[in-house]
């Protein structure tokens, strides 16, 4: 189906790719439909989640696990059961990001309160999550930049996919995760 | 909207599982301890208002934001 966007002209998607929201993103209730294109590359880091019903309204997101090498998705019983959930591991997470006009490198991602898919039935919802320390407004950039308060500042590891050095650094953070 | 008087260590039920119990009173500032099965969420309204806040900055993130923050981190990455 084709469908209109503002920033991307018409895009042609497959309806198979369509997702539900069940309650809605907060603040847009109303608008229940959206599908994931890419932003220009296959292998792109962002993701827009496009409204189908409304050409104006996308948001940037990124996988959160792409991002920081430790996440860790705490999802409610009652939300799994809103989606109808049976294997975990169906679920896609979408944070969304927020890059401000002054600086893009300031750019923060929502991981209190993620967009939820079940790949299986398409049903997705923005649920909050309940990870102690998950923000509305994590920085995405940590160890770029000044520490204004001498502390030591957690490093976090970003990956553009598909530039294999980044992603070894991200493999072995998970192993020693593992490990320990 | 259900109006009730409650005092201190006082407590309402909602239906049959949520207990809402007042903890402390100081000031202006009232303390309440909400004790809910595990499946029902509890949040303060805040929360919500920040997140549709948040949420409307992010839908007016354009598509050339992206390819900055993208431009510039692969430059920073360089860099560094």
């Amino acid at each position: 189906m084709l469908i209109e966007t503002d920033r991307f002209g018409q895009v042609e998607i497959d309806s198979d790719d369509v997702i539900t929201m069940v309650d809605g993103i907060l603040g847009f209730e109303g608008v229940k439909r959206y599908v994931a294109i890419n932003h220009g590359q296959d292998k792109d880091l962002f993701k827009w989640l496009q409204a189908v019903d409304r050409s104006d309204l996308a948001f940037v997101v990124v996988s959160p696990e792409k991002v920081f090498s430790d996440y860790v998705l705490d999802i409610s019983p009652e939300d799994l059961k809103k989606l109808q959930v049976q294997d975990e591991r169906d679920l896609i997470v979408y944070a969304i990001t927020v890059i401000p006009h002054n600086n893009p490198m300031d750019m923060t991602v929502n991981l209190k309160a993620p967009v939820v898919v079940n790949s299986r039935n398409k049903l997705a919802d923005q649920v909050i999550v309940s990870t102690e320390g998950y923000t509305l407004r994590h920085r995405v950039f940590k160890e770029i930049g000044h520490k204004p308060d001498g502390r030591e500042e957690r490093r976090t590891v970003i990956v553009m996919e598909g530039e294999d050095k980044d992603v070894s650094v991200i493999q072995e953070a998970k192993r020693e995760h593992n490990d320990r | 909207m259900l109006v009730l008087s409650r005092k201190l260590n006082e407590s309402i039920m909602i239906g049959d599982d949520i207990e809402v119990v007042v903890v402390d009173i100081k000031y202006d500032q009232v303390k309440l301890g909400i004790s809910a099965p595990r499946h029902i969420p509890v949040h303060r309204r805040e929360v919500y208002e920040d997140i549709q806040r948040e949420n409307m900055i992010a839908s007016k993130v354009g598509k050339a934001l992206v390819d900055e923050a993208i431009n510039r981190y692969g430059s920073s990455k360089e860099e560094g």
